[in-house]
Parts: C-alpha cells; sequence; structure tokens
C-alpha cells in the first residue's frame, strides 16, 4: 500500500493547510536565522527549539491527510498545542549530538580529535536522515526513546531513498528560495512534510520480521 | 463411545496428522470429506475409494463380493452442516458392489471400530487411527491412515476370499472439482506403479506429467501387509475391480488419458479355517507439498487471494514423499498405534463423568483438522475454521475460513497449547514478530506469507481495527506458554514486546480505571462503553503482567495496582447484583451494545485467571452469582419458537447456551450481533468456569445439552461449527477437562496439582490422563496412593499436589517406570 497518490492529491486539495504550514515553518526560521545566522550550536539548538514544536505539528498534520483521516487548518493549529512537546523531543535529538560535533570542531584541532569529529558528523547525518521518519514515528504512532529512533534508524536502513528524497526535495527547494525568489520558500515546507508523511507511511511495513 | 443407529447419520471422525488434511471414516464405514489436497473441503469426494471383501465357500458353496460399507442414511435438515451428505460416488459404488450391512462404531479420537453386521458367515471389524501423541507434535503430524481389518471364522467350515482395498489416484486434483467416477478435468497422466516391500505391497499413485510446483502434485500410497497381494493397478470402474476379485484380469497400462485418472487396488487372499482369527493392514499416505496462499485474505486487496505464494507444508518436510512417510509409519505401526490407544483408553477409562472421557478427546479433532497447518518454514497457522454450509452466504464452501491467527477467535483455544506447547508457542512468536506494529498494537490476522506487509494502519474486517479482546488474549497466552514450558529466556525476550502492548492499550483506551471507547472484539462489532468482557480481560492481564514481572525480577507495582483500581471500578459500575451488564456513555451509540443484557462471555477474563492461577479478579461471590445467573438466563431449551436473524447452530429440541439475553428487558433494536446465536467454545468456556467456581450442576447442563445437540444424529461429534466447520473457538473445551480434575501444570516450578471435582470421582478413587510440555500420562488415585504412569516422552516434576497436600518428588518419570506416591 502506497500513500504517494493520497500526497499528490493533496497538494491541490489542501493547498490552504500547506501554506499555513509553510508560514509557520519559515517563521520559526526567520526567527532562529534573525538570533543566530550561520550554522552553528546556538543556531541548532535554536532550530530545535523553534522549528522543531512547528515541524511536530505540520507532520501531524500531513500525517493525518495521508491517512486518509482529513486535514484543515484548525487540525494545524490543534496539532501545535498538541504535538509541539513531541515535535521538540524528536528535533532536540540529532540537534544536540549536530551541534556537539560542531562545538568539537570549534573548540579543539588536530589529528586526535578528528576521531570523535568523525563519529559525531556521521551519527549527525544518520539522525538527520531518521528524523525524516521519526517525527511521524512520534507524534502519530507514539512511539518514544530509545525505540522511536531505533525503528526510524532501521527503516534508513531498509528504505534509504525515502529520507534522501525527502531531502533532496529540502535542498532543491532551498536553492531555489536562495538563487530564484525567497517565497519559495513559503511554498517548500507543507510538500516536503507531505512527502515525508507519505514515504514513512508507505515503508513503516518494513519493521516487521 | 458407541454409535448405532441414528447417531451415525452425522458421525465423520477426522483421520489425519497435525497440518495434514484428513480423510473422514463415516458411521457406514465409508470415506468420505477427503481434504488432503491444502484445502478443507467437506464437499470433496475421491469416488472409487473403498474396501471390498470377496468371500468364498466350497460346501455349501458360497462366492460373496461386498463392499464395507453400512447401508448410507438418508441425511437429515439440520440447518449448516453438511456431514449427513452422501456423496454421489458413494451412492452409485453401493449400486455396483452391495453393502455388507449396518455398522456399528465405537470410537474415541483418534481411533474408531467399526463392527459390521451381515449375513455372510464371517464376523468382520476394523480398527483405523491415526497416531496421536501429546507433547510430540512430529509423530501426530503424519500423513496417514492406518486401517486393521479382524476377520473370525465362527463356522465349523473353513472359509477363504480375499480382503480388498481400492483408491483412486487423486494426484493433480485440487480437493475442489467434483470427480464423476474416474473423469475430472484436472486429471490426466496419472500413472500407478506396485512397490514390493519386505512383508508389504504397495500401491504408489502418482503423476509425473505435472510441474513439480504444481498445486495438485504430489503422491499416495495404498499399502497391504502382505507381500504377495494381488494387485489391479490400473483400472477406470467398479466393475472391473470386482473382476478382479473374482479372478485374474488384464491391468491397463500407460499414463491416464487427459481428463481421466485411474484407480488402483490391492486384495490379500486369506483362509480361515473354522474359529481362526486373522488381522489384515492396510494404510492410506500421502504426500502433497505445494499448499499456496489460495484464499482472500482479510485488508487491502482481498482480491489477491488466488495466488502462487508459496507456503508449503512442514510434513512433506520430513519425508520425501508418500512412500517414505508409509515406510516410516510401517516401521512403528505397533509402537505407534499402542500409544494412540493408550491416550484414547486413558480417556474412555478415565473416571470423568460420563461421556466426557470421549467428548475431551474428540477436541483434539479441533487442531488437527485442515484449520490449522504448518508452514514448511515450521510456522503454524491456523484459520478461524474450515468454510462450509454455514459460511456459504458469505466465503463460499470450502477454503479456510477468516484468516489467519485470529487473536480474538484464538483467545478461546486451549488444546493446542496443551498437547503441543512448541506449536502454540510458535504463534506467539508471530504475534510479536510479525504482528506487532512499532505503535504497540497487534492486528488480530496475519497476512501470509508472513514477509508480506502486515496489517498496520488498515482496516482489518471482522472487526475493522485491531481487536482489543484478540490483544489483550496475547498477554494471557505470553504468560500461559510461560508456564508450558517456554522459559524465561523466552519470557525475557518478549517482555519488552508485552510491555509495548500493554502500554498501547493503557494509553489508547484506559480512563478512570477502566477500559473505555470502541474496543474492537470478537463480536465483529465496535463494543463501546464499560463492560466486562473486556474489562476482566483486562484484569487478567494486568494479573498476568504482574506475575512476568516478578519472574525477571522486575517491579510489577504498577501493574498490580492497575488492576486493583480496575477491579474495584468494574465491580462497582457494572455488577447488578445478579449479573455484570454493560455501562455505556450518554454519547456511545447503543446499537451492537448489549447494555442491560447477560452476555455468555460476560467473565471470561475470570477463567483465564482460573487456568493461569491468577486467583479472583472481581470479588468471588458476586463472580460465582453472575455465572449462576448466566446459566440461569441463557440456557435455553427447545428452540422450535425462537426466531431470530442470525445463524442457527441450535434448534427444535436442543438445548444450549445463548450468546447474551435480556432478561429484564431492555434489549436495544439493534442488539451485540449473534446474540441469539449459541456458541460451542463460549459454552465450553462458561462450562469450565462454573466447575472451577464449583458450579457442577450448571456446568454439567451446559456440556450435557452441547452434546447432545453433537450426538450425531443431527451434527458431527468431531465438526463443532460456528463461523465453518472445525470452528477453533470450540478448543476452548480442553479447560473442562482441567477444571474437572482441578489439574494445573506450571513447568517453572515443576509442579503438577491434582483436585478432582466430586463428580470426576468414583468413590474415593480416580483416575484420568494429563499432559506436560514434555510428555503425558495418566494419574491413578487409589485409596492409599497415587500412581502416576507416564506413557509418551518423559515427567520432568519435583512438586505433586493433591487435594491440597504437597508431595515433593525428585526423579524424571519415563514411561515403563510408574510412579507410586503414598497418601497415607
Amino acid at each position: 500500500m502506497t500513500y504517494l497518490s493520497a500526497a499528490f492529491k493533496a497538494l491541490w486539495q489542501e493547498l490552504p493547510v500547506l501554506a499555513a504550514a509553510g508560514v509557520l515553518v519559515c517563521a520559526a526560521s526567520g526567527l532562529v536565522v534573525l538570533v543566530s545566522p550561520g550554522l552553528s550550536p546556538l543556531s541548532l539548538l535554536l532550530g530545535a527549539f523553534l522549528v522543531g514544536p512547528t515541524w511536530g505539528a505540520v507532520v501531524a498534520t500531513t500525517d493525518s491527510i495521508v491517512r486518509d483521516s482529513g486535514g484543515g487548518v484548525l487540525l494545524l493549529l490543534q496539532n501545535l498545542k498538541r504535538r509541539a512537546l513531541a515535535g521538540l523531543e524528536v528535533a532536540c535529538v540529532p540537534a544536540v549530538v549536530t551541534a556537539l560535533a560542531l562545538l568539537n570542531w570549534q573548540v579543539y584541532s588536530g589529528p586526535l580529535f578528528a576521531v570523535p569529529l568523525a563519529v559525531s558528523c556521521c551519527a549527525g547525518v544518520l539522525l538527520l536522515l531518521a528524523s525524516c521518519y521519526a517525527f511521524s514515528l512520534r507524534v502519530t504512532a507514539g512511539l518514544r526513546g530509545k525505540r522511536l529512533w531505533l525503528a526510524a534508524l532501521q527503516l534508513v536502513a531498509r528504505a534509504p531513498l525515502v529520507p534522501l528524497g525527502v531531502l533532496a526535495l529540502a535542498f532543491v527547494a532551498l536553492l531555489l528560495g536562495t538563487s530564484v525568489t525567497a517565497s519559495v520558500l513559503l511554498l517548500a515546507p507543507g510538500p516536503v512534510a507531505l512527502f515525508a508523511s507519505a514515504g514513512t507511511w508507505t515503508e513503516k511495513h518494513a519493521l516487521h520480521r | 463411545m458407541h454409535y448405532i443407529g441414528d447417531n451415525l447419520r452425522h458421525f465423520a471422525l477426522p483421520l489425519g496428522g497435525l497440518g495434514t488434511g484428513t480423510i473422514a471414516l463415516a458411521g457406514n464405514g465409508a470415506l468420505r470429506q477427503w481434504q488432503l489436497h491444502n484445502i478443507g473441503n467437506h464437499g470433496g469426494h475421491v469416488p472409487d475409494s473403498f474396501f471390498a471383501l470377496r468371500l468364498s465357500r466350497v460346501e455349501p458353496p458360497l462366492d460373496e463380493v461386498r463392499l464395507l460399507q453400512g447401508p448410507s442414511l438418508e441425511p437429515t435438515d439440520t440447518p449448516l452442516v453438511t456431514d449427513d451428505v452422501v456423496p454421489v460416488g458413494e451412492r452409485r459404488l453401493q449400486e455396483v458392489i452391495r453393502p455388507i450391512g449396518p455398522t456399528r462404531v465405537t470410537a474415541t479420537y483418534p481411533q474408531a471400530r467399526v463392527d459390521y453386521e451381515t449375513d455372510l458367515p464371517l464376523q468382520l471389524s476394523l480398527d483405523v487411527f491415526n497416531p496421536l501423541v501429546a507433547a510430540d507434535a512430529d509423530v501426530s503430524s503424519q500423513p496417514v491412515v492406518g486401517f486393521t481389518f479382524t476377520l473370525h471364522n465362527p463356522g465349523e467350515i473353513s472359509l477363504h476370499g480375499k480382503l480388498a482395498g481400492a483408491l483412486q489416484n487423486s494426484v493433480g486434483w485440487d480437493g475442489v472439482t467434483p470427480i464423476d467416477g474416474v473423469t475430472c478435468s484436472l486429471y490426466g497422466g496419472n500413472t500407478n506403479r506396485v512397490r514390493r516391500a519386505p512383508g508389504w505391497t504397495q500401491l504408489v499413485l502418482e503423476n509425473t506429467a505435472l510441474p513439480i510446483d504444481h498445486p495438485g502434485s504430489g503422491q499416495l500410497v495404498l499399502s497391504a501387509d502382505a507381500a504377495d497381494s494381488l494387485v489391479h493397478p490400473q483400472w477406470s470402474r467398479p466393475e472391473e475391480f470386482v473382476a478382479f476379485l473374482n479372478g485374474p484380469v488384464t491391468p491397463a497400462s500407460g499414463p491416464s488419458a487427459a481428463g481421466s485418472t485411474w484407480n488402483g487396488g490391492l486384495a490379500v487372499p486369506f483362509n480361515l479355517e473354522p474359529g481362526e482369527t486373522k488381522q489384515v493392514r492396510f494404510l492410506i499416505a500421502w504426500h502433497f507439498p505445494n499448499r499456496y496462499v489460495d484464499f482472500n485474505q482479510f485488508g487491502p486487496h482481498p482480491e489477491y487471494g488466488h495466488s502462487r505464494f508459496w507456503l508449503g507444508n512442514a510434513y512433506t518436510r520430513r519425508t520425501p514423499d508418500a512412500v517414505a512417510a508409509a515406510e516410516s509409519f510401517i516401521a512403528q505401526w505397533s509402537e505407534q498405534e499402542a500409544l494412540t490407544t493408550a491416550w484414547t483408553e486413558a480417556f474412555e477409562s478415565s473416571s470423568l463423568p460420563g461421556e466426557a472421557g470421549s467428548r475431551l478427546a474428540a477436541l483434539v479433532a479441533d487442531v488437527r483438522s485442515p484449520t490449522v497447518f504448518q508452514t514448511a518454514d515450521g510456522d503454524v497457522l491456523g484459520f478461524e475454521g474450515v468454510l462450509g454450509a454455514s459460511t456459504g452466504m458469505w466465503g463460499g464452501r470450502y477454503g479456510g475460513s477468516c484468516p489467519l491467527n485470529c487473536t480474538h477467535v484464538w483467545n478461546y483455544e486451549q488444546t493446542l497449547s496443551r498437547l503441543f506447547p512448541s506449536l502454540e508457542r510458535n504463534m506467539r512468536d508471530t504475534e510479536y514478530d510479525v504482528m506487532q506494529a512499532p505503535e504497540g498494537y497487534i492486528p488480530h490476522r496475519v497476512r501470509a506469507p508472513l514477509y508480506m506487509k502486515q496489517l498496520w494502519d488498515v482496516v482489518i474486517g471482522g472487526p475493522e481495527e485491531p481487536a482489543l479482546d484478540g490483544m489483550l488474549g496475547s498477554v494471557l497466552k505470553t504468560y500461559r506458554e510461560v508456564r508450558q514450558g517456554a522459559g524465561l529466556d523466552w519470557l525475557g525476550r518478549r517482555w519488552p514486546q508485552v510491555v509495548r502492548l500493554l502500554d498501547h492499550i493503557h494509553d489508547k483506551w484506559l480512563r478512570d480505571g477502566v477500559l473505555r471507547g470502541i474496543q474492537p472484539s470478537t463480536h465483529d462489532i465496535d463494543l463501546c462503553g464499560v463492560n466486562s468482557f473486556m474489562g476482566t480481560l483486562w484484569l487478567a492481564a494486568l494479573r498476568a503482567a504482574e506475575e512476568m514481572a516478578l519472574l525477571l525480577g522486575e517491579d510489577g507495582t504498577a501493574y498490580r495496582k492497575l488492576f486493583e483500581a480496575g477491579s474495584k471500578a468494574y465491580d462497582e459500575l457494572l455488577f447488578t447484583g445478579e449479573y455484570y451488564r454493560q455501562v455505556l456513555e450518554p454519547n456511545e451509540t447503543r446499537d451492537f451494545q448489549w447494555g442491560d443484557g447477560c452476555l455468555a462471555d460476560q467473565l471470561i477474563g475470570q477463567w483465564w485467571a482460573h487456568q493461569l492461577d491468577l486467583g479472583y479478579i472481581l470479588p468471588a461471590d458476586h463472580v460465582r452469582t453472575a455465572l449462576r445467573n448466566v446459566v440461569r438466563h441463557n440456557l435455553r431449551t427447545g428452540f422450535h419458537d425462537f426466531d431470530h436473524p442470525y445463524r442457527v447452530f441450535a434448534d427444535v429440541d436442543d438445548t444450549g447456551l445463548l450468546m447474551c439475553t435480556w432478561p429484564h428487558g431492555g434489549r436495544p433494536d439493534v442488539p451485540t450481533r449473534y446474540c441469539d446465536e449459541v456458541w460451542t467454545g463460549s459454552e465450553y468456556q462458561v462450562a469450565a468456569h462454573c466447575l472451577y467456581e464449583g458450579l457442577t450442576d450448571e456446568a454439567m447442563s451446559i456440556l450435557n445439552g452441547l452434546w447432545t445437540r453433537y450426538d450425531g444424529t443431527r451434527r458431527n461429534p468431531f465438526n463443532p461449527i460456528e463461523c465453518g466447520d472445525h470452528y477453533i473457538r470450540n478448543a476452548a473445551g480442553w479447560s473442562v477437562l482441567e477444571a474437572l480434575t482441578g489439574y494445573d501444570h506450571n513447568a517453572l516450578t515443576k509442579s503438577i496439582t491434582f483436585a478432582p471435582l466430586a463428580i470426576a470421582r468414583s468413590a474415593d478413587t480416580w483416575q484420568f490422563p494429563f499432559t506436560t510440555d514434555t510428555g503425558w500420562a495418566t494419574a491413578t488415585r487409589s485409596s492409599d496412593n497415587l500412581t502416576i504412569t507416564c506413557q509418551a516422552g518423559h515427567l520432568d516434576l519435583s512438586t505433586i499436589t493433591i487435594d491440597g497436600t504437597n508431595h515433593p518428588i525428585d526423579a524424571h518419570i519415563y514411561p515403563g517406570k510408574p510412579l507410586v506416591i503414598p497418601t497415607t
């Protein structure tokens, strides 16, 4: 069973909620850029704190859309209240690990510290990929803690194309937003979340034996 | 147990191993319901497969050929059953060969003895069996049926003749398409060949023209225990076989033409001097390895049903073909017949009341019917039943009913767990490894092959969402498997999954100490409100979780607190002083609920708790009062004027326990589904529970009603029906045996307990069989000692408790070395 067709249908049918999602995510991201421009441990942690909850709410809404449970701006706003904490829980993990890697890079230098740096970077990349699944698994499926991340990593191993595709979509949107027009950035978060949801629920079955 | 006259009309004893398919021995001695071809189908008939006798005497002259069948009895009008249907092929055969005479059957599953009453100067009987050894799944999963004919010459003049067996080569058949004589569009290229083995003659029936992966590909063997048997390997009409019995004939050669097959037959010559008795053995063995997913599964895309996904069979992995299966069985025939006889005799000669022994032995047929199979990978899979007359209106009349491993129906099943614990444990492994979703829930069905997408996040069907009672049952069954010998290592591996399951249930349904909201259940409805059906399962599951936590050295306090709060809340909310009702929220629908009604299964969790030695989960006096009233209100005698829109499992003068009644009014306009039906599984469940509570009269009222309905006159004693034939809910009945005998086994503590009820004793003595995870035995109590006689496997025990008195022992008990424990 694939949820991709539902995601494509929702691109038009759920346009208001996707647009609202874009506004929310961009507002949170803009605040982060405003307070701490550039890639730094502070910006990562701030991003997790501000964007994570918003993203959690957006993914909860797109999950509901692709699983035929309905969407709507009202639901998005309700999810912002209900799922914000869960989103923060998920976002904190890759943010903290990557922030530690950056801190390590900034504070120490020399070959001795290359090993922990490499390990942190690998962990950061894996967690970034896993987080494409983890938000849905946390906010909708209710998984938490070690089980959540093991399930997400297992899904990355079994179906790596989904997070790679989602990140590629986000990257293209970022590229277009910075090179063509920034308004593209407003439209991007909704579809990215939508396809992340569709990918997660399509591939979830791979978690059994 | 004896079956005569009308009791033979519906009698159809299924013979076959676990997962191998079965052939039924009909009450007239004929072979019916051929279900060897990886599909359940009571209408499946393989013509020209029979036993016959030619009896001759020189002076006074006598030369008769008779069919070893009694005259076929005309069917009754019993609704939703087909065990009395006489196949067309059988009627035609009886027109060609005269039946020998009426039969009288003595049967305790899986053995039967057919005595033929005849005008011939010969006494003749047939003993038939398939090996059954509790705790030995391999021996009990053999694709063979053994037939032993005993011939006795009671006269003063010698007799001679031939005892013959005939079998149609049905290789290539699908188990469904009707066969007319030797004609069926699926036949063609069939060949029969003779194989002589020391002391035996075998006819090997095969079709080498079929591709190896053809669904009907396989082999059949007909054997007779005489090296010099006469063989007629290929013939088409019964008249040809009669000619062969009368003298030498020329067999046809070559493969059968397209659209037809060959019959084959063996004849064992005999001479009987006056007063002499001889025995002749025959056996039928089979090997059909290609089981496919050829049934519609629940969930998305049910149209994918008839697929070529190969499942295979475990039994065809043990031997390479039917010849090997036959050889293996022949080598151990006597030993396995003795073990099987010991099993049936242990039930027949037990001190269990009335016909209880024979009836309870019949429960094993449920788990060795086509309802259950074991794949080539070793996975144990089970339907709810076998499609038949009771499912024709929605699901057809052949194949498996409601696949697979349906947790909420299998919630009632106990027989497999007691007889073959390793197979039952495999079903738990499937639940946790394959079915459990990351969120923790377990859908109530598994899709085969097991590597396919499972029923996560989709509408399942029967009911639509994962059944809560099935999930609670999974917790209880996990603890049961631990007590049945799964061990602490197994529990340690499963425990995180149990916790996930309980966390899911807790988060989704628990409010104010009780389960609320929509609770999908075995009634195929969205059960709502607060109710003791789900509530007692929840309470028992909490107690089981507490015990499992303690076994693993973990803190079980949280489960205990939830249990205590839940027990108090359920009792306060639901107990009316008479029974436990259902309380609905104002905003919940009344449709498909029972409200103030009296549900037969309202204390199912307490029944579980007694089996697992978990104690009372609700106040004991309330439990007893409620049970008493369940029987008072729901046990009905006489169904003449009982009109309802549901399936009719009890009619005319029957006695049966109704699923739900409204003794004080208040029946909803749309009541809970199936409320007016009578389910044998629920009857066994309630009866066993009554026995645990000491309500003997109530229990026996239910059991006698059930057993009378299934006494052979209007229903088959070996085929409980509900949503199909051989319905697995019926396997709840094993708990009746344990409740009657007060038997409890805990493999962890290596302890067993006996405390038979008064009705299971004869004065101060008693005896009955019991099973453990490593073997089975009989317990015989005399006035001054208890003798444990191990019959198969071994017993590993350290404590035996007899009527409340502990007797420490320190020995393994093996067959041939009974343990005698002085009790005075």
